[in-house]
């Protein structure tokens, strides 16, 4: 089982492979129609900053709804990425999205910038050979055909979680990373906090004994609904935003954005709370025990045969529990032979024994001290997840949630929800990931894709 | 006394009739799936789910071809109203069989496009053979580009070897090659990768089925087949992407000699 143990990704910036900016590339990028507003100036190198152009990474935003604004802000910022060009189904988004990219330059060279094309079609914004790598935070089910399209076509991804709609696809974006050598980093940024990561380090070197339980909080969306049909507003490709999923009348609550609901409520677009919260918390339980390139063998739905919890568990038996109160509202709780880890959002970490908390995993002098058993393993470090990206992609070096372990993770997203719907549970092989026993079930491991969105 | 219509009488012959009960109940949530109240479909929706999935249960072959049955012969009755045909294909999607492949088969060709699309989904998850006939009888007959790339990929996606030249055929097309490419890497056969070659660098789907077509020789135990195909690209492929995909897939598999058969190369002849 790769432990992903390494020394934090350096602040190396190697000279990364790609081509970069060039006036004639961005013009030949820009011919398409949806790119013609965005006819750019040239752009002064003072807007970027010390870094030169070769070193500087050519981006393209795939998706301006709710999670890209942090992205965008975050990209904007940094002086080793141009951001150039954005892409929505939604024209008042792209839009919007175009002129907040354009602002900041502006305001950090102080001149007019206008060099960020806005695209409706993702094909035409990875078409341009000056764009390196690419920020997917559109619906689940548009991240594994935009995901592998880019890495076929020699583009870095950085996804939002959970990284698939289906098991398969998973496999195939895997895959395709390590064909095509790309940097691609899933958007469980837990991972890239403090607080979980030592959640992990403790779990992980045997500091509570062997783990037996785990409870962790997802909460519960509203039920998917059946909706009326509503006119489609102008500017929006309702088609196109529907994309590989089964066709359904357009309706604003279908489609809305929400923390709270919207699209993440409904079936065809993901796995509900197991893909949503699910993909994070089961991330860091996937980290914690180990599991990155494996996972549990055994699903079992809330209600089966009188079933409180959902319920996955390991193959050593551990079990994880699914919305069962954790101690003193924490996010997750890792309850071991010799003790117990709580952990939440906002740097919160507690631990029985207390001492645990208070151990600095790079500290040497700290580590001689520990408890017997401990198991010296030292966990990937990032203390920011986009940052961490970047700094891979200059490196070419694997950051700390790639394909694989986003593959991983997400798999429990999709069992949990496919026991779920089915109502049964399932056994799972993690080696040959396939579900035994069941051949309908099996089906749920891809979905069929609606013509003409079939990329993959 | 009710009367069955004639597909139904001909799966009831080919089938054997299904239990009356099952029969009851999808035709008591018919109504209740095209409630003219939207919002009111959903519950009437998870209960035929609900049916669906009791039936698909491991041990319940016999149940599960029993509502596949009605399923089917429901789907295929023009008389039911269209919102509860679609939510009964997508049933199918997932639990039918042999059984539900003629009714499925026919709506494939059905005018309401949304109906066609379902059950061509339906037809691809099908595990009967007579799934991937039905589905390569139609991709003879579409005209559409939009179900001619449903059909492509479906067939792909069932690595359905007796549709290559229907595939090949299409490679020419701006609206269906891309398609038609990514199907043959699927099906990586010696007679998919011969037509991929030409139109490499034409498009970019093509060299990307090339390399899907070597990871799949490989993973079949077939390196040399994979390595020609891997070498064939590092050489000849314009995109840099798919230049080192085959040079890391190079590096993956032992190195012999090149089999131009599967590699689409032409054959010697013989001295």
């Amino acid at each position: 089982m790769s432990d992903h143990s390494r020394k934090p990704a350096g602040a190396s910036r190697a000279v990364c492979g790609g081509p970069r900016m060039t006036r004639r590339g961005f013009l030949k990028g820009a011919t398409g129609a949806a790119a013609i507003a965005a006819f750019p100036t040239i752009v002064p190198s003072s807007v970027f900053g010390a870094s030169a152009p070769n070193n500087r990474i050519g981006m393209g935003l795939i998706g301006m709804g709710l999670m890209m604004n942090s992205h965008l802000n975050k990209m904007v910022r940094r002086d080793d990425v141009q951001v150039l060009a954005v892409c929505d189904v939604d024209r008042g988004r792209r839009e919007k999205a175009k002129k907040q990219v354009e602002e900041a330059y502006s305001k950090q060279a102080g001149v007019t910038y206008k060099g960020c094309a806005a695209y409706h079609e993702f094909e035409e914004l990875l078409a341009r050979d000056d764009i390196d790598a690419v920020v997917i935070a559109t619906p689940d089910h548009w991240h594994a055909p935009i995901s592998v399209m880019a890495m076929r076509r020699g583009k870095d991804v950085y996804v939002q979680k959970p990284m698939t709609l289906t098991i398969r696809e998973g496999r195939i974006m895997s895959d395709t990373a390590r064909q095509y050598g790309r940097i691609l980093q899933v958007g469980s940024q837990q991972r890239s906090e403090r607080a979980f990561r030592k959640a992990a380090q403790i779990v992980r070197n045997g500091l509570i004994g062997k783990v037996h339980t785990i409870y962790t909080n997802l909460g519960e969306f509203p039920p998917p609904q059946t909706l009326p049909e509503e006119p489609i507003p102008e500017g929006f490709d309702y088609d196109r935003w529907l994309g590989p999923t089964p066709w359904y009348p357009y309706n604003s609550l279908r489609v809305k954005g929400d923390y709270g609901g919207g699209w993440r409520c409904f079936w065809d677009y993901g796995s509900r709370k197991n893909g949503d919260w699910g993909a994070h918390h089961f991330d860091i339980i996937q980290w914690a025990l180990g599991m990155d390139d494996s996972g549990p063998v055994e699903f079992i739905p809330k209600g089966y045969q009188g079933t409180e919890y959902q319920t996955h568990i390991y193959a050593d038996g551990c079990k994880v529990l699914r919305n069962h109160p954790v101690k003193n509202g924490h996010m997750i709780q890792f309850i071991g032979e010799k003790g117990e880890v709580l952990v939440s959002r906002g740097d919160k970490l507690e631990t029985t024994p207390p001492e645990l908390k208070d151990m600095d995993f790079h500290d040497q002098e700290t580590l001689s001290d520990v408890p017997a058993g401990y198991k010296g393993i030292w966990l990937y470090v990032s203390n920011q997840h986009e940052d961490n990206w970047i700094e891979c992609i200059h490196a070419r070096k694997q950051p700390i949630c790639p394909a694989e372990v986003g593959h991983r993770t997400a798999t429990i997203c999709h069992l949990c929800g496919i026991a779920e719907r089915l109502k049964r549970p399932l056994k799972w092989d993690p080696v040959k990931e396939e579900i035994i026993g069941d051949p309908e079930a099996s089906r749920w491991m891809d979905r069929p894709r609606r013509a003409p969105y079939v990329y993959i | 006394m009710k009367v069955l219509n004639p597909l139904q009488k001909v799966m009831d012959k080919v089938f054997g009739s299904p239990s009356v009960a099952e029969r009851q109940a999808v035709e008591a949530l018919i109504p209740k799936l095209a409630d003219p109240e939207v919002k009111n479909r959903y519950a009437a929706q998870m209960e035929l789910q609900d049916l669906a999935s009791d039936a698909s249960k491991p041990g319940n072959s016999r149940k599960r071809k029993t509502l596949g049955k009605v399923l089917a012969a429901k789907a295929a009755d023009a008389k039911v109203p269209q919102p509860a045909r679609v939510w009964i294909v997508r049933q199918l999607e997932y639990m039918g069989g042999d059984e539900a492949v003629p009714a499925l088969a026919k709506l494939l060709g059905d005018k309401d496009a949304e109906l066609a699309e379902c059950a061509r989904r339906a037809l691809e998850k099908n595990p009967a053979s007579s799934a991937t006939a039905a589905l390569r009888k139609a991709l003879g007959k579409a005209t559409d580009p939009v179900m001619k790339i449903g059909l492509i990929n479906s067939l792909g996606e069932r690595g359905d070897t007796k549709s290559v030249a229907l595939f090949a055929k299409e490679l020419g097309s701006p609206k269906t090659g891309p398609t038609a490419a990514l199907a043959l890497g699927k099906v990586a056969n010696s007679a998919a990768v011969e037509a991929l070659w030409p139109v490499l660098n034409k498009f970019p789907e093509a060299g990307e089925a090339l390399i899907n077509a070597a990871a799949a020789l490989k993973a079949k135990g077939n390196a040399e087949a994979a390595r020609a195909i891997y070498e064939r690209l590092a050489k000849e492929a314009k995109s840099p992407a798919v230049r080192g995909a085959a040079e890391t897939g190079l590096g993956k598999v032992p190195a012999g000699k090149p089999a131009a058969k599967a590699a689409g190369g032409k054959k010697k002849k013989k001295q």
